[in-house]
């Protein structure tokens, strides 16, 4: 062990290389490990087939925190958002619904199908973000702590609930609401349309092996709308060059102060010896000593992989044993010689944000009716989007990229989750058996095609049973119960080991909160 | 006159005016039928079987709640449930070494250390039901300091029990079963009470709230069922001077300038007071007991989003002999569960959300004696309310033959023994008792519709934004399965 580092950090997803790049910006001495040869984890963008760019896993960005964008000065470090212009739903009658960032023409296209629900869907809007601002601190903070009786804790609390109180009662009303609802219930007390409240449930379920019908799914929909409020940029966007052009941007920064970033680099396992992390093992067995050991993997590869049941408690054990993954999204990218074309509308402006194939919230529940009983839906929810368009550098000239993000695909098969990948094209099939019936001619102008299920996101990208969020974020998983009670503030019961990644406060998703909040943690009286 | 008029009554009803009769009021009670007792009033299905009423358990009743009236019921422990749908069962009985006796030994020692950490919880969500929800939108000092005093309770547990519990509470049932058992059936047989008359499966958010409600309110029950309940509320309200009227159908809640000032009966006649008392559901008494003109705004809207999708069937079967469970190795059977497996539950449910009769829909049945042999009463879950293509006597027939279905596999040889049956859908439910929707308890209890959000904001506290107007039915807290609960907290109330 030659060299020693203030900091290791396992994993350069987005949230290992925040973390490095705060922890290097503060002075520290800090390496990342990661193990695939590129950098950004389930933020990446790989040219999977030759001239074609894809954003592999996640495909947009919205709650990338703007005050991280600020302090690691990610602009000049190449970060470059495109915002979606749209939201196109196809139906199966060759109809269709488009809404737009104009809200006089989302209102003319949502009165076709329902005047009133037209007139009621700026209030809609605006209801939401009232909310969603309400619910923002909590992601840009580590989590409360319920039990503590320190006075300081207990005050932020309060102010959390008087936050919650400052309210009208009828705002209250329908706060609480929103916590137990599901997002189609919830979407039912404001609209009649169908065709309006199926792809506007969706957002509710994104991730989660639970239908729109759920309980619990209807706060899910508030993150939608708060990257809406940040006001960095519009709600929803691409990165430029996909991304994995956000990843790489903070690895630039991280650089920049001083990081030192190898990627073809797996951790075998962090090196500990009487409940304390004292650097790591490389696969190809070379050991680097470290005051601080971070891990950006997901808290079951962390904790029972990297570290292993031994070194911990047996109470924290058992409670990241069952804490819940159960994958339940796939993904399918396409190399495409033209344009899907979906009757009815002329042009490529439907197609520069994302299309939602939800037409109907019974069809939604039916495709999760699939996955219950351990099938991909027959008939998935499908969130496609088509970056070459506004960004040309992803594809050649003329072609295009496919980006299709599919829901269901239970990890969990009635097969057994190792049979995968004979199920593969099957479910391959599927999505694209359904585009094609919405877009007749689409399925002849696929020139490549990438699948991905749930199996081949926990073999290629460690993400466990390949839930995209390092574990599901239903509300017994969140605030102080992530990953585990007592342990919600990136702290681990192995001194000196700290989680950053997706499986901590606030969470999964491009937020990078995780990430930071871990490393002001280390710097904050954390002992860096 | 009458300071207070009771508008319906069933058990909420006959409690809250036992309650405002001992604080020294004159109380009225109008009930439409001719029967008082509501769901839970005792009817012949066929001569010499007499059926108790269709809600057909009150083990949740409010017992504590419900002993300042004193009433002349004697308390015994519920008999055990089976758990069997075929010749393979299991018994859950009060006493946990009981149980555990018919449990895998992985399971045994699991179920004793669930049993024990719901009871070390029990008391905390025990007060929850007992007590008047808290006022949150402009909490007063006082309510501050009870609520402050519940969350000490909370303290009191212990952290590492604190923080489990507030997991729990969201959960999916599924989820908190699975980490625990290995029986199907087992599982099924915990979970399937707590799912009653909801709309959901087990692996829905929130149902690990609605198995320690349940759980932690689980009782004792009084000797004779609910009829005996119901009799013992009407002596005592007789003693205490209530007028009782039966066959006195209310039509409209009479408002004066926003203030409920009486009502008015469906032959004409009006009964003035200054407190008028509804013991029918919410949904009911604001949308069609109060003349739209005149309701609040705010209560319309809660009332048209008021979730009441009934979801229950009730068939009640006269049998010539008593049923001979398979799985009951020859002990009697007064409670059964025909539950298998916590699929079995989901796709009930799934059916629920399609409109559709479940296939292989499980039961909740009690037996009870009769003279002429013994009444059979099944509470058949997962009939939709909203059934696609609608409901006609075809339909109701077809719900009568999967429940007989179902119950004969659990009980070979029934269908040789049945003399008659009766058979109440959703939509009978909501005519016969004027429940809206046709939902048992008055409304879902869905997290969201429970405690100060029950049955909104503004109500939920017993009073409502108009004066003079109380609610003290099944859609108040602590809700339909707790009986006693709302009629008196509502009472408490109003002083
Ligand atoms: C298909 C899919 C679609 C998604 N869509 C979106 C979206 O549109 N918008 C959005 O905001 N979010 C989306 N997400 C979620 C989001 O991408 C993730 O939550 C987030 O990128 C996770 O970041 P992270 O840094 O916490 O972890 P990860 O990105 O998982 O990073 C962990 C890193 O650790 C590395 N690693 C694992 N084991 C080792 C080891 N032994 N040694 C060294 N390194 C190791 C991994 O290779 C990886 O690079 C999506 C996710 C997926 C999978
Ligand atoms: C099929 C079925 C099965 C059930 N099973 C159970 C069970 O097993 N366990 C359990 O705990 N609970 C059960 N319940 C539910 C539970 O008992 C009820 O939700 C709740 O307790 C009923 O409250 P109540 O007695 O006040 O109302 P009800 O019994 O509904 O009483 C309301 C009364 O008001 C009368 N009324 C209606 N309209 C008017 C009017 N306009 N004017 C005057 N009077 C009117 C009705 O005739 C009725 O008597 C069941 C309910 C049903 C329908």
């Amino acid at each position: 062990m030659a060299e020693t580092w203030d900091a290791i950090v396992v994993g350069g997803g987005h949230n290992g290389l925040t973390c490095a790049a705060y922890l290097a910006k503060a002075g520290k001495k800090v390496l990342v490990l990661e193990r695939r040869h590129v950098l950004g984890g389930a933020a990446v963008s790989e040219e999977v087939f030759p001239g074609f760019t894809f954003s592999v896993c996640s495909y947009v960005v919205s709650l990338l925190r703007p005050w991280i964008i600020r302090d690691l000065e990610l602009s000049r470090f190449g970060l470059e958002m495109i915002p979606l212009e749209c939201s196109f739903s196809p139906l199966p009658d060759g109809d269709s619904l488009c809404r737009w960032s104009d809200p006089e023409r989302t209102r003319t296209e949502i009165s076709r199908f329902s005047r009133r629900d037209a007139e009621l869907y700026p209030e809609f809007g605006l209801a939401m973000m009232q909310m969603a601002r309400f619910a923002k601190p909590v992601i840009d903070a580590p989590a409360p702590d319920p039990a503590s009786l320190n006075p300081r804790e207990l005050i932020e609390l309060l102010k959390l609930g008087r936050h919650f109180q400052d309210a009208e009662r009828d705002d209250l009303a329908v706060r609480l609401k929103l916590f137990t609802m599901s997002a189609a219930d919830y979407l039912d007390e404001w609209f009649e349309s169908d065709v309006l409240k199926a792809p506007m449930s969706v957002s509710g379920i994104i991730g989660t092996f639970q239908g729109v019908r759920s309980p619990g799914t209807a706060y899910v929909m508030l993150h939608h709308y708060m990257g809406e409020i940040d006001g960095a940029f519009r709600s929803w966007g691409f990165a430029k060059g996909g991304t994995g052009g956000v990843s790489n941007a903070i690895a630039a920064s991280a650089r920049h102060f001083g990081a030192e970033i190898r990627t073809n680099a797996a951790v075998e396992r962090v090196l500990c010896s009487g409940g304390t992390a004292r650097g790591v093992v490389l696969a190809n067995g070379d050991e680097l000593a470290a005051r601080e050991v971070v891990s950006g993997c997901d808290p079951r590869l962390t904790f029972l992989g990297l570290v292993g049941r031994e070194e911990l408690p047996d109470d924290f054990a058992t409670q990241i044993e069952r804490f819940k993954f159960r994958g339940s999204s796939g993904k399918v990218n396409i190399a495409l010689d033209r344009l899907p074309p979906f009757p009815g509308r002329e042009g490529d402006l439907h197609l520069r944000g994302d299309i939602a194939v939800a037409p109907g919230v019974e069809y939604l529940e039916r495709a999760f009716d699939d996955a219950k009983y351990g099938d991909f839906s027959r008939r998935p929810y499908i969130n496609i989007v088509l970056p070459s368009i506004v960004d040309p550098s992803v594809a050649p000239p003329g072609k295009h990229v496919m980006s299709c993000f599919v829901q269901y695909a239970p990890y969990d098969i009635k097969e057994g989750p190792e049979r995968w990948p004979e199920r593969r094209e099957a479910f391959g099939d599927a999505v694209c058996d359904t585009i094609e019936e919405l877009a007749p001619g689409f399925k002849d102008s696929i020139l490549h095609r990438q699948v991905l299920s749930p199996w081949d996101l926990e073999r290629e990208y460690g993400l466990t049973e390949g839930n995209i969020f390092h574990g599901e974020l239903s509300l017994e998983q969140l605030a102080f119960l992530r990953p585990a009670a007592g342990w919600a503030r990136y702290r681990t019961p192995v001194k000196h080991l700290w989680l950053c990644g997706s499986g901590a406060h606030p969470g999964g998703g491009i937020m990078g909160s995780p990430g930071a909040l871990c490393a002001k943690t280390m710097l904050n009286g954390g002992g860096l | 006159m009458a300071d207070a008029i009771v508008v319906g009554g069933g058990l909420e009803g006959l409690t809250a005016a036992a309650f405002l009769a001992k604080a020294g009021r004159r109380v009225c009670v109008l009930e439409a039928s001719e029967t008082l007792g509501g769901v839970h009033a005792g009817s012949e299905i066929a001569p010499g079987f007499r059926a108790p009423g269709v809600a057909h358990d009150v083990a949740g009743a409010r017992r504590e709640v419900l002993a300042p009236l004193g009433l002349d019921v004697a308390w015994r422990d519920p008999a055990p449930l089976l758990v069997a749908d075929g010749d393979e069962g299991l018994w859950i009985h009060r006493d946990v070494a009981r149980t555990q006796a018919g449990l895998s030994s992985a399971d045994a020692d699991a179920y004793g250390r669930w049993r024990a950490t719901i009871e070390r919880w029990a008391p905390i969500v025990r007060r929850v039901l007992d007590e008047r929800p808290p006022e949150i939108a402009t909490p007063s000092i006082a309510e501050l300091w009870d609520l402050a005093r519940t969350g000490l309770a909370l303290r009191k547990l212990g952290e590492r029990d604190m923080l489990e519990l507030m997991r729990v509470a969201p959960m999916a049932a599924r989820d908190w079963m699975e980490e625990r058992f290995e029986s199907p059936r087992l599982a099924a047989g915990l979970v399937a009470p707590a799912l009653l008359a909801t709309t959901v499966g087990p692996r829905a958010a929130g149902t690990c709230a609605a198995m320690l409600l349940r759980e932690s309110a689980a009782g004792r029950e009084p000797e004779g069922g609910p009829a005996a309940l119901v009799d013992a509320l009407v002596a005592r309200c007789k003693s205490a001077g209530v007028e009782l009227r039966t066959g006195a159908a209310v039509e409209r809640i009479r408002l004066e300038e926003g203030r409920a000032t009486g009502v008015l009966l469906a032959g004409g006649e009006t009964v003035d007071a200054s407190l008028v008392v509804s013991a029918l559901d919410f949904a009911t008494t604001m949308l069609d007991r109060i003349d739209s003109v005149a309701l609040p705004l705010e209560l319309e809207q809660a009332a048209k989003a008021w979730k009441r999708r009934g979801a229950i069937a009730a068939v009640r079967l006269a049998l010539s002999e008593p049923p001979a469970f398979a799985a009951a190795g020859g002990e009697p059977v007064e409670r059964a569960c025909t539950a298998r497996d916590l699929v079995q539950l989901e796709r009930a449910a799934d059916a629920l959300k399609y409109g559709d009769l479940p296939e292989d829909p499980w039961l909740d049945a009690r037996v009870f004696p009769a003279e002429k042999g013994a009444v059979v009463s099944l509470l058949v879950h997962g009939v939709p309310r909203a059934l696609r293509g609608g409901w006609d006597d075809a339909a109701r027939e077809r719900v009568g033959d999967r429940a007989v279905d179902a119950f004969e596999r659990a009980a070979p040889g029934t269908g040789a023994n049945l003399v008659a049956r009766d058979v109440l859908t959703p939509v009978d439910v909501e005519a016969r008792f004027g429940l809206a929707g046709g939902h048992l308890f008055g409304g879902e209890l869905g997290l969201d519709q429970l405690w100060f959000q029950r049955p909104c904001l503004p109500c939920g506290r017993y009073a409502t934004p108009i004066e003079g107007l109380w609610l003290a039915g099944p859609s108040s807290h602590p809700g339909g399965p707790y009986p006693g609960g709302a009629g008196a907290l509502a009472a408490a109330a109003i002083g």
